[in-house]
């Protein structure tokens, strides 16, 4: 505690020091040269007054037997005497000008309390001027003074203002929890136990953000608080003055809002009363500012743009709200699976199609000839393409070759993390060939690849792709392929991590889609296969899988994988087959043997 | 419709789902024009909150200073007259002894001058001389619309030099009320406008915060020392006296022993980026100063507390709606496989003379599994269950669980499926 509050004291008594420190020094600066000034213009003021007198005495004195009548003497002798009374008067006017307030019957002097009146209400940038450095010195002084000092100063009063918003939010708190239970004791209800912990661990995700609620500061209590304060102050302060209470109420909030017009002035004897009640005044306003200032200024600054905040609290309202947005986005989607199904006629779009393009080859006169046209367009976009597996720090991308009047084909593959708007997008180019394996990418990231086909004529439309990639102790590279219409073999390697020596794995199943994954079918695994035979045709299943280490942990669970069983077998040569499962036979190998990588020995490896 | 008939197809066949993107030059447009609406209008609602100031103020304090006219004007001509004849009648009436004439008259002097000096105090009093020292007796009015818009300019942001101020009550506690609004709402538009400098500048300097405290407290001593030049050079007084006032302006003391004789609009955009630039250094230099300070001492060890629950909080929320996500979709996929099961049984059964035998359309609803030993059990008649609890995370042993914990950061991993999920999705629409 006692290092605690060390350094705040050594902080604000540092800002006294330098307060006290720069009124001795502008005190040695100014003060003899502002009594100078003073005395040098009251002696002008003389010079010319005994000029006028001077004046006066003479034409008086020429002019006294022309005139019987004293008052036309005095008409006279004014009237001659003119000018050196306006000389007399713009006398005392410059010196008036040149001195502020000097000429009053308290007039400011530089003494030990005005000085320290003058840094305080500088540093503290309100400057009233009612004295104020003018010698060359006293300025060149007053300008590093105010380099160094006023943001010192505004750190410490930032420092004070910080503690107490924090004790008036605090005690809100407090006060909002009374008031919470007082109505829950109202109502009825049981009190909870405030030994709970906030999250229990069988929690899921909508019970945790319902009860994370944000509890804002009224600004309201803030303003009315200074509010309060300034009132107060200009009640106290005008006990030693002759100020009505608007110009004492007006004296007090110019000088907390750190305008200082300095049309008004505090007498001698009030300057340190007024001193303490501005200073005080000056840190509740900033304590206004940073509270209120801060909170709604990084709101308005962010406004229309991503939210980049480390705060737990903003991601937790961030989730809330994509939660909504991803609600909202399956059940549009699904309304638009229900239009689909609308059009059962798919022939119509067909001949629509083709019509349509009929006509536009027709309307063409820029290339009459139709093969020129068509031998040099860029190639299209690849198609079928797809993530065959992945694992913690690879992927495997594969795709069906398209088509492109140019048989030379190469392919470029862009990928970047896909939640950071500022990642850094990697590029593999001249890809010969329709697989890759891209390695050195993060575990447990989502991923998004940019596939395009590129030809001398130019480059396709891009296909995207984005997966997630497993964690490390997973199994990796889960492969799920048809043997045949209803039989799935799920093939995977072994975990990246080599400490924990694995035991058997446990893959876990289901065809119910709505079930909940406690509800899961699960069987151990021996080894890194395992086929699935019988199943339902026509089917949905889901699988995943996790390791079992010989000390009794596991690993995660890995990728759940998504495959569907065909309809009723028929036999190769006797339907139309997929391209999918040409690109899946030739991707993967047939053999039993544990040794043997998955992926034939041609594939293109690239490590970034 | 054939292309989302075409990710259905996708779909149907198990494949993952083809995003292609596409944002057009509109999109942009508007984009931008949502983000920067609100700055803009911030910025006019202080241009348009300082001159609506100005005109009030100046159609409510200038009746008030042409009746202090008039009576000071009436006061110092009764004062003058007053004056000149005392002097000369007393000068007359003792015309022999000339050492009490003397003392007489200087007891007027001094009277006079205290009068004088005390009708000084009074801002319109002291306008009127200074017409008449300056623009030989062509009276200008205190409250014109430059001296207006610089009084309004200057209390909000809270400059305050002093020139002209109210004097009526009601000017009075209006302006209290006027500098208590205005106030706030200058230092957030000037905040606002200098954020986008700093973080302009932050990127400028890859993320260095120490090379753009050092830049900004340079550029702030440059900024002042430079405009102080400016202002010797345009009005020709010495140097000093202009970097004197340039700095006494930018950090908002305001003094008001100098009076600039430049365009009121230029001061005002000198003072506004300069009180943005001073905000924006002690903003960034002192915050950090102010955070190590303030929170030096206190607990440490609470704080890693909450962070270790935040971490478990976000890496839940990351796993249960990914999954949750998943089963909607398959619920989804579920009903269409239905209806395709419903609709191809039906030309089945049309075909009484199809070449498939009736053992084919059976469909076995069995789900068995074989191991390694390829042995085939069915699951109902399975003896052997295992004894294995499903659960996310393995907190059997509390120092296995730091294994499990993947670096999830909250900027990286934590809601980083759904954001998968929601691109998945946005296919269909």
């Amino acid at each position: 505690m006692a290092r605690f509050l060390s350094l705040h004291v050594l902080l604000i008594g540092s800002v006294v020091l330098y307060i006290i420190l720069g009124a001795i020094v502008f005190q040695m600066l100014e003060g003899e040269h502002l009594d100078a000034l003073k005395k040098d213009h009251m002696a002008k003021i003389e010079q010319n007054a005994k000029d006028y007198v001077d004046k006066l005495w003479s034409v008086a004195k020429r002019d006294r037997d022309k005139y019987k009548n004293v008052e036309d003497l005095i008409k006279s002798v004014k009237e001659d005497t003119v000018d050196d009374f306006n000389d007399y008067v713009d006398t005392v006017f410059y010196a008036h000008r040149a001195v502020r307030h000097g000429y009053d019957e308290d007039s400011p002097t530089w003494d030990f309390a005005n000085s320290v009146f003058f840094t305080t209400t500088m540093l503290t940038s309100i400057g009233y001027g009612y004295v104020a450095p003018s010698t060359f010195g006293g300025r060149l002084f007053g300008v590093i003074y105010c380099l160094i000092g006023i943001p010192l100063t505004l750190v410490t009063v930032a420092n004070v203002a910080k503690f107490l918003s924090e004790t008036i939010f605090f005690l809100h708190y407090e006060l909002w929890n009374k008031c919470l239970e007082w109505k829950r004791k109202r109502k009825g209800e049981v009190e909870a136990d405030p030994l709970q912990p906030m999250f229990g661990d069988d929690e899921n995700e909508e019970e945790i953000l319902d009860r994370v609620r944000l509890v804002r500061f009224p600004p309201l209590t803030v303003f009315f608080f200074v509010f309060v304060y300034g009132c107060i102050a200009a009640w106290v302060v005008r006990y030693w003055e002759t100020w009505t209470y608007v110009e004492s109420l007006y004296f007090i909030f110019i000088s907390i809002l750190t305008v200082g017009f300095g049309d008004i002035r505090p007498s001698p004897g009030n300057i340190w009363v007024t001193l303490a009640f501005v200073v005080v005044g000056v840190i509740l306003t900033t304590m206004c500012m940073d509270v209120v200032g801060r909170m709604y200024l990084k709101e308005i600054h962010y406004l229309g743009r991503k939210l980049k905040s480390s705060n737990p609290f903003y991601l937790l309202r961030e989730a809330k709200a994509r939660r909504r947005r991803a609600a909202m986005a399956s059940l549009l989607a699904q309304l638009a699976k229900g239009m689909i199904f609308a059009h059962k006629d798919y022939n119509e779009l067909a001949r629509k199609k083709s019509k349509r393009k009929k006509e536009k080859r027709r309307g063409s006169h820029v290339l009459p000839n139709e093969k020129f046209m068509f031998a040099r367009l860029p190639p299209d976009p690849p198609s079928d393409c797809q993530v065959v597996s992945t694992s913690a720090y690879s992927v495997r991308l594969a795709w069906a070759p398209p088509f492109s009047p140019d048989p030379d084909l190469t392919y470029n593959i862009r990928y970047r993390l896909k939640h950071n708007e500022d990642a850094k997008v990697r590029e593999l180019r001249g890809i010969k060939g329709n697989t890759v394996e891209i390695m050195s990418v993060d575990s447990c990231s989502l991923y998004e690849f940019r596939i395009t086909a590129h030809n001398k004529f130019g480059e396709s439309k891009a296909v995207y792709l984005v997966q997630y990639t497993e964690p490390q102790l997973s199994p990796q590279h889960i492969l799920a392929t048809r043997l045949n219409a209803n039989t799935i073999e799920l093939t995977w390697e072994p975990p990246y991590k080599k400490s924990h020596e694995v035991k058997n794995y446990v893959v876990y199943f289901t065809e119910n889609p709505n079930a909940s994954l406690s509800e899961w079918e699960k069987i151990p695994v021996n080894g890194r296969r395992v086929v699935f035979p019988d199943l339902r045709f026509d089917w949905f299943y889901m699988f995943s899988a996790t390791a079992v280490f010989k000390d009794g942990q596991r690993s995660p669970l890995s990728r759940a994988l998504f495959i569907k069983t065909d309809k009723i077998e028929f036999h190769k040569h006797c339907v139309g087959h997929s391209k999918t499962i040409d690109v899946m036979d030739s991707i993967c190998e047939k053999e039993d043997n544990e040794t043997t990588a998955l992926l034939k020995r041609d594939y293109v490896s690239f490590a970034v | 419709m054939a292309r989302k008939a075409g990710g259905l197809a996708a779909i149907m066949s198990g494949q993952p789902v083809v995003v292609v993107k596409k944002r057009s030059v509109f999109w942009r447009l508007r984009h931008l024009t949502r983000q920067g609406g609100l700055h803009v209008g911030l910025i006019l609602l202080c241009i348009l909150y300082v001159h609506f100031g100005a005109l009030f103020f100046m159609y409510s304090e200038s009746p008030e200073e042409q009746r202090i006219l008039r009576r000071v004007e009436k006061r110092y001509d009764i004062l003058r007259e007053t004056f000149l004849e005392n002097v000369n009648r007393v000068k007359l009436e003792d015309f022999s002894d000339e050492r009490r004439v003397n003392e007489s008259i200087s007891r007027l002097i001094d009277d006079y001058s205290k009068h004088m000096f005390k009708l000084f105090t009074n801002p319109v009093a002291a306008n009127m001389f200074d017409c008449l020292f300056y623009s030989q007796s062509n009276y200008t009015p205190l409250w014109t619309t430059d001296s207006s818009l610089l009084f309004t300019a200057t209390t909000i942001i809270p400059v305050g030099y002093g020139y002209i101020a109210p004097l009526t009550s009601t000017g009075r506690i209006v302006l209290c009320i006027y500098a208590a609004f205005g106030i706030p709402l200058a230092l957030v538009m000037m905040s606002d406008v200098g954020k986008f400098f700093a973080d302009a500048f932050v990127k400028f300097f890859h993320e260095n915060i120490t090379a753009f405290m050092v830049v900004l407290l340079i550029l702030l001593v440059a900024y002042s020392v430079i405009g102080g030049i400016a202002y010797s050079k345009i009005v020709g007084v010495p140097m000093i006296e202009g970097v004197y006032f340039s700095t006494i302006t930018i950090f908002t003391i305001g003094f008001g022993d100098i009076t600039p004789g430049i365009p009121v609009y230029v001061i005002i955009i000198f003072i506004v980026f300069g009180v943005a630039i001073v905000t924006i250094a002690i903003d960034v230099v002192a915050a950090n100063i102010i955070h190590h300070i303030h929170y030096m001492g206190r607990q440490v060890g609470r704080a890693k507390i909450i962070a270790d629950k935040m971490l478990s909080m976000a890496q839940k929320i990351s796993i249960n709606r990914g999954l949750g996500l998943g089963m909607a979709q398959l619920g989804a996929f579920a009903r269409m496989g239905m209806m395709i099961n419903v609709s191809a049984m039906g030309p089945q059964d049309g075909h009484a003379n199809g070449g498939v035998g009736e053992g084919g359309i059976e469909m076995s609803r069995k789900s068995t599994w074989r191991s390694e030993n390829d042995e085939i059990k069915t699951r109902k008649s399975t003896a052997f269950e295992p004894d294995l609890d499903f659960d996310m995370i393995d907190f059997r042993q509390p120092s296995g669980s730091s294994q499990y914990l993947y670096g999830f950061g909250f900027d990286n991993n934590a809601f980083g499926l759904a954001d998968g999920q929601s691109d998945e999705d946005s296919v269909f629409m």
